[in-house]
């Protein structure tokens, strides 16, 4: 049995798994105290099983504490950053397009040197080695903890950042280090960006990782624990510690991914229906649709894989209002005050929750204080909600055939009846905690992200060599060689240039293997 | 005088969507690029092209390559002052301002850039009025100007320079350069004196963009329709003179595929609100061919936008997904692309299409015809 954790900005939520199965869930509040919360909840979730500890392999965590420590610039590292990539790259250096409060929280040294590669995997020129060891000198004259380190092409070729860094340790055992091949896709400044990020955060881990350890002591539970990434799969604790950026955003995928899994579908579109809107995404062979919009966090541009999700002006709170004939839904919404203005909670204000109760879709509140409510009126209001998310399914569909719709959240009550587009509605009874689900089925993967010229290579030979890559990568992160499964290839042919130079992506995922994470 | 000022660099480079056709490249480098600039300066000159005098030399600079590789391998930033440096002592004199290289996208941002960096004025016109996919298709070529010299530059600062009569071969001569250049460089074509650029001059390359941005911006909002805004200022212009929203629609197929360097491919858009209309857009990097029910409303020159039903702005052909809401809008070419020779470079059959052409005023009436879902 696997536990799964979601530590979000209001409530705690755990889940202990057994296979795709929940034998217990709970919920408790957030607290300040890292290892106090995790405690509180682990406790909670275990008086609610008969199951031993010896029956529980691992746990799962997902956390948004270094997106709100980033977010809020605390906590934060200095950061020495270096580019590998002169004399290319020169017009726009390190930090380029970032807001004030958050650079000056981080930035230090700030440098760019000889190194890097070409799209074809030239050397753009011969790594600096000596620039390295003057930086080396100001990192410790500066007693800076950490380094960010971008190679231009990094993600096609890595070797320039490993020797960047083997160079730096040598000189400076302890640093910090950051390379940008580890975490971010080919488009220079916004891996750069996630890599100083990463960099300036690494203080932050090692604290945060400590207490997660910390509290599993306490409690006298001797599994290890895994930090779940915005892709739906997994980090070692020690992962971690040098990747702490990955773990950003890893809340809407592990909805997306728990929704998947409580309904055993593989592909579908996830509708989480909230009080104020109502999150469509899409999952593709278990894993979330990435969307291809650069994603900004506090007010950094990153090019971090994340959900592609469209979010919808319709909740349990939506407000409900009729003019001429017309009625509407939304996009305004009580929100969290529905249980004291919505009119089957003995408030005055017509919300999506009274419609779903008087037409006898819900049962919550006082059913009574909405009987007065007109017939025509309740049918159109419904029509209008069916008709904002049979839009938004259809926005979000990947093409014109019908799929399952995957209902969760406390604003499910609303639906009624068909959706078209639908093949079919499937609602799940812990759609509640499907953030937990996700993250304790979590899987581990490997990634390719490099550009192949066909007509050298052939367009055949290119993806088997990228495709055995990726099984390599994701074998290597501890994933069960059987299960390995190819979740997403990408072909983007880049444009103007002769030669058919294409960049390919493919991503390789399975189970975690038995003993756990390298 | 007038100019281009910090605060107008969000509507230029949203206007300059449009008259991407689809192609053009992501700009997101080149706007940091221009913002990083503009920390120095309030503002850019901005000329018209009768202020540019008779016997003053003015160049473009823009980048050749690969847009993503653009994205990956940035510039050493000093790529654009050799140009400039080069094609000076090619023509033996200095040179007096910038030229927009082609409105739209990435290669009308870099220009300001240089201006910027070089504190020369920018001028308000380009050789093409809409973007383009190669470095023959402009109005030096269709004037029969001398492309030469056509001047490259890389981040060493590697510097080629070409000679060749016929633009088409200084096309393909300079695309050859730029592989071994690592897949993206800058360059200048085709440097002309002010008389020449009475003659073959497109006005407007920076304030059509930053007008049109505008119009979007203003009129989301008010919560009034942006692109009838759009069409309406466009209509009124003197070098397009025509425009008008072929069909507001939901994108419900996107074939694409890699073909000799082009993403190359075709998109089917079914119109909103109950309509059986059923239009299909065809495309190399840019969009070629407008047809609706099988019957064809608009070809190249003429320009064929897709823009973002909500925010407005327009939609390259590599981001283009099913289910987008779009508005898709045609745009009068300017006249020097319905000439004979102007059509011999850029127009339908050309591009495989296999059609003559008409013009889009022709093929959609005047402004009357509503096809609005």
């Amino acid at each position: 049995m696997r536990i799964g954790i979601d530590v979000g900005g209001t409530n705690t939520d755990a889940v202990l798994m057994d296979g795709n199965r929940v034998v217990a869930a709970c919920k408790s509040p957030t607290t300040s105290n890292v290892r106090g919360g995790i405690i509180e909840s682990l406790q909670k979730l275990l008086k609610q099983t008969t199951a031993t500890s010896d029956a529980i392999e691992y746990a799962v965590i997902g956390t948004t504490h270094f997106t709100n420590a980033f977010v809020q610039a605390r906590d934060l590292n200095r950061v020495a950053a270096i580019r590998l990539g002169a004399p290319a790259t020169k017009a726009l250096p390190p930090y380029s397009g970032w807001p004030a409060p958050m650079r000056n929280a981080i930035e230090s040294i700030s440098e760019i040197i000889g190194g890097g590669h070409q799209f074809d995997g030239r050397e753009i020129t011969p790594l600096d080695e000596r620039a390295l060891r003057e930086i080396a000198k100001k990192i410790r004259a500066q007693s800076l903890d950490a380094v960010a380190i971008c190679s231009v092409y990094s993600p096609t070729n890595a070797d320039m950042e490993e020797r960047a860094s083997e160079i730096l340790l040598n000189e400076v055992p302890d640093l910090g280090i950051s390379l940008s091949n580890r975490i971010g896709k080919i488009g220079l400044m916004e891996r750069e960006a996630a890599t100083i990020m990463n960099a300036a955060l690494l203080g932050l881990a090692d604290h945060v990782v400590e207490s997660f350890k910390q509290a599993f002591a306490d409690i006298g539970l001797d599994i290890p624990f895994y930090v779940s990434q915005n892709d739906g799969t997994i980090l070692s604790a020690s992962a971690v510690r040098k990747m702490p950026v990955l773990t950003f955003a890893s809340g809407p995928t592990n909805s997306m991914r728990g929704a998947a899994l409580l309904s055993g579908l593989s592909d579908a579109i996830v509708i989480d229906i909230g009080g104020t809107t109502s999150d469509i995404g899409v999952i593709h062979a278990g894993y979330p649709r990435e969307s291809n919009i650069p994603v900004d966090i506090g007010g950094v541009r990153t090019n971090f894989r994340m959900p592609d999700m469209l979010s919808v002006g319709l909740g349990g709170g939506s407000l409900v209002s009729e003019s001429g004939g017309a009625v509407s839904v939304g996009p305004q919404s009580v929100g969290y005050r529905l249980t004291e203005q919505a009119l089957v909670f003995g408030g005055d204000t017509l919300t999506a929750t009274d419609i779903a109760v008087a037409s006898g879709l819900a049962d919550v509140g006082d059913a009574a204080r909405v009987r007065h409510l007109d017939k025509s009126v309740l049918a159109s209001a419904r029509e209008s909600i069916r008709r904002l998310l049979e839009d938004g399914v259809d926005r979000m569909k990947s093409s014109s055939k019908d799929v399952p719709v995957v209902l969760v959240g406390g604003g499910s009550i609303l639906v009624d009846g068909d959706i078209a587009g639908a093949t079919e509605i499937v609602r799940l009874e812990h759609g509640a905690v499907a953030n937990a689900v996700g993250a304790a089925l979590a899987q581990v993967s490997g990634e390719v992200d490099q550009i192949y010229v066909y007509s050298k290579v052939g367009r055949e030979n290119a993806l088997e060599s990228a495709t055995e890559l990726a099984k390599a990568r994701a074998l290597k992160a501890g994933a069960d060689a059987r299960t390995i499964d190819i979740v997403d290839v990408d072909e983007v042919p880049i444009d103007y240039v002769p030669g058919q130079a294409v960049r390919v992506r493919v991503k390789a995922a399975g189970d975690l293997v038995a003993g756990g994470v390298k | 005088m007038k100019t281009l000022r910090r605060e107008d660099i969000e509507d230029f480079a949203l206007g300059g969507g449009l008259f991407g056709c689809g192609g053009g490249g992501d700009t997101y480098i080149g706007k940091l690029m221009l913002e990083e600039e503009m920390k120095r300066i309030e503002e850019i000159p901005l000329l018209s092209i009768e202020e540019v005098p008779h016997d003053a030399l003015v160049a473009l600079t823009a980048v050749i390559g690969a847009p993503s590789v653009f994205l990956e391998k940035v510039p050493n930033g000093g790529e654009d002052r050799q140009v400039i440096d080069q094609i000076e002592k090619e023509c033996g004199k200095p040179v007096f301002g910038i030229l927009i290289g082609e409105v739209g996208g990435l290669n009308s941002i870099l220009p300001a850039v240089t201006a910027a960096r070089l504190g020369l004025p920018l001028i308000d016109a380009d050789p093409t009025g809409r973007c383009v996919p190669s470095v023959h298709a402009t109005s030096f070529n269709i004037n029969q100007l001398d492309i030469s010299p056509i001047v490259i530059v890389d981040e060493f600062m590697n510097t080629v320079t070409i000679q060749t009569e016929d633009h088409l071969k200084g096309e393909k001569l300079a695309r050859s350069m730029i592989v071994e250049m690592g897949g993206s460089a800058i360059f200048n074509f085709c440097p002309v004196t002010g008389a020449q650029l009475r003659q073959i001059g497109l006005p407007g390359a920076v304030t059509h963009p930053i007008q049109v941005g505008r119009a979007i911006r203003q009129a989301r909002a008010k919560g009034a329709d942006p692109f009838k805004a759009v069409t309406d200022l466009l209509t009124e212009t003197q070098l397009y003179g025509w425009a008008e929203t072929l069909m507001e629609g939901k994108i419900v197929d996107v074939h694409r595929r890699s073909d000799t360097g082009f993403t190359v491919g075709r998109t089917v858009i079914r119109s909103l609100g109950g309509g059986a209309d059923e239009l299909v857009l065809e495309f190399k990097n840019e969009h070629l061919v407008a047809r609706v029910n099988g019957e064809i409303r608009a070809t190249v020159p003429d320009l064929i936008t897709v823009l973002d039903n909500e925010t407005g702005e327009a939609i390259g052909t590599d981001r283009l997904r099913y289910g987008q809401r779009v508005t898709v809008m045609l745009v009068r070419a300017p006249s020097m692309w319905r000439s004979e020779r102007g059509l011999s470079i850029l127009g339908p059959r050309e591009y495989g299409v296999d059609c003559d052409y008409v013009p889009v005023e022709e093929l959609n009436g005047p402004r009357s015809r509503d096809h609005r879902g």
